[in-house]
């Protein structure tokens, strides 16, 4: 298995535990997006919106919004106490990271928010595929 | 040892190596949480927020850490003549509706909010830590050296700590304990002002010190065809058009380099390179738009410097 389908596995995961505590959309909704996601690993089927929950990652607990625009997502937003990633963040975090050069120890000036990162992971796992 | 945690709507990434690493880490990650949730300013609860609402009527006491880092904010606006000022409150608020609207805020707010932005209108009374601002209406943003400010409190816990080789680097503000574990310094790259993020043009050498970067490249929104970025003049309220695309500013303290980048931006390659001048122990590499690209004698033969176009040290 790819690291790269790896880490979409740890989005899935996370979709997943949002899926199961949500609170903005019906559970039909997020049943078929969990089946969907696991199924085939795209989202294609995934229908525009926020998705809202608990992401428990380790000893933290974070109340997150996960943005899906045009199948795509476009960005998980801390909405509640936002303390540190490890887990599935930790994860995706590290994928992003060792994308960058050895020739330097840190970029000064490239200011990444959150969108930007799941931009970038994106774009990683579709050249992985 | 590495460690990486989602904050302050970035991705900080911290380095240590030694016998204390994982103990610094684990600590400076949590002096950032407690720093990020006691200095949360758009929050109407934080100090700053209360300093806010309390503009033009009355002082408010502040926490000792607001209080000096308020302090900080006012000091380094006098240094750079108000090209950085904490004060820009208002016009931050006019432009980040009009980035989340995708339109223009209407000149005569912002001529109204501009009027509003003075550092020296913050009062401070270090006996009794209290603050105020004098004109109603005036509002402090600090988003200009927060993350600088953390960047530079967790470099202190990881010295505190007992390391002598780390690294933070707070979404591409960088401060640095020591240098490389392997005895050189650190090697930082500059993001270049036209490229993808990741793709630097110049590479920078720190040991010990902070290197920031302001650009125009970074959270702008577009107007029919017209670029408006983050970088806001608050002589015209306007987004600075001083002909410069990026900024970065090597200093002790991150904080530090954080205002004197966005007040070079402001101020444009003359004001600006007079500015790094006077006060002395700054370095900079400035990027114009024409590509010429300024940088400090004290960096010739240290900086790996790539062709964007003309170089010139100064």
């Amino acid at each position: 298995m790819s690291r790269g389908f790896t880490v979409f596995l740890s989005i899935i995961g996370v979709i997943v535990v949002l899926g199961g505590v949500a609170t903005l959309i019906g559970y039909a909704g997020i049943r078929k997006t969990v089946q969907l996601k696991m199924g085939d690993a795209d989202l294609a089927a995934i229908a525009d919106g926020a998705y809202v929950g608990t992401y428990d990652c380790g000893r933290f607990s974070n109340s997150v919004e996960v943005q899906v625009a045009d199948h795509k997502i476009v960005g998980v937003k801390v909405i509640k106490d936002q303390k540190g990633s490890t887990g599935a963040f930790q994860k995706i975090f590290d994928a992003v990271i060792a994308k960058q050069s050895p020739a330097v120890d840190a970029i000064s000036g490239a200011t990444a928010t959150s969108k930007a990162y799941l931009k970038a992971i994106e774009n990683a796992l579709q050249g992985a595929r | 040892m590495e460690k990486h945690t989602f904050c302050m709507d970035t991705l900080v990434a911290q380095m240590a190596h030694g016998d204390a690493a994982s103990a610094a880490l684990t600590a400076a990650e949590a002096e950032m949480f407690r720093l990020v949730r006691l200095l949360n300013f758009y929050s109407d609860d934080s100090d700053i927020g209360q300093l806010n609402l309390a503009a033009g009527n009355r002082d408010v006491t502040l926490g000792a850490e607001t209080f000096g880092l308020l302090t900080q904010a006012k000091t380094l606006a006098g240094a750079t003549g108000g090209a950085f000022d904490p004060t820009v409150g208002p016009l931050v608020r006019l432009w980040r509706t009009a980035r989340s609207n995708g339109s223009l805020p209407p000149p005569a707010e912002l001529a109204r909010a501009a009027r509003l932005v003075d550092y020296r209108d913050i009062g401070l009374d270090a006996a009794r830590q209290v603050a105020g601002l004098r004109r109603p209406g005036q509002a402090i943003d600090l988003g200009g050296i927060a993350k600088g400010y953390v960047a530079d409190r967790m470099a202190d816990v990881h010295r505190a700590a007992g390391v002598t080789s780390g690294l933070i680097n707070a979404g591409g503000d960088v401060a640095t304990v020591g240098g490389r574990p392997d005895g050189g310094p650190w090697r930082i790259g500059l993001q270049h002002p036209r490229k993808a993020r990741g793709q630097w043009f110049a590479v920078v050498p720190a040991s010990g010190q902070a290197v920031v970067t302001s650009g125009d490249y970074e959270r702008f929104h577009e107007v029919q065809g017209v670029r408006y970025h983050h970088l806001v003049d608050a002589q015209t309220g306007y987004p600075a058009a001083s002909g410069l695309m990026s900024v970065t500013v090597m200093a002790e303290r991150a904080a530090d380099a954080d205002a004197f980048a966005t007040a070079v931006f402001v101020l444009g390659a003359d004001a600006g390179v007079e500015l790094i001048r006077r006060i002395g122990s700054l370095e900079a590499v400035l990027v114009a738009k024409s590509g010429t690209v300024l940088i400090s004698r004290s960096l010739k033969g240290r900086a790996r410097i790539g062709r964007i176009g003309r170089q010139l040290y100064f």
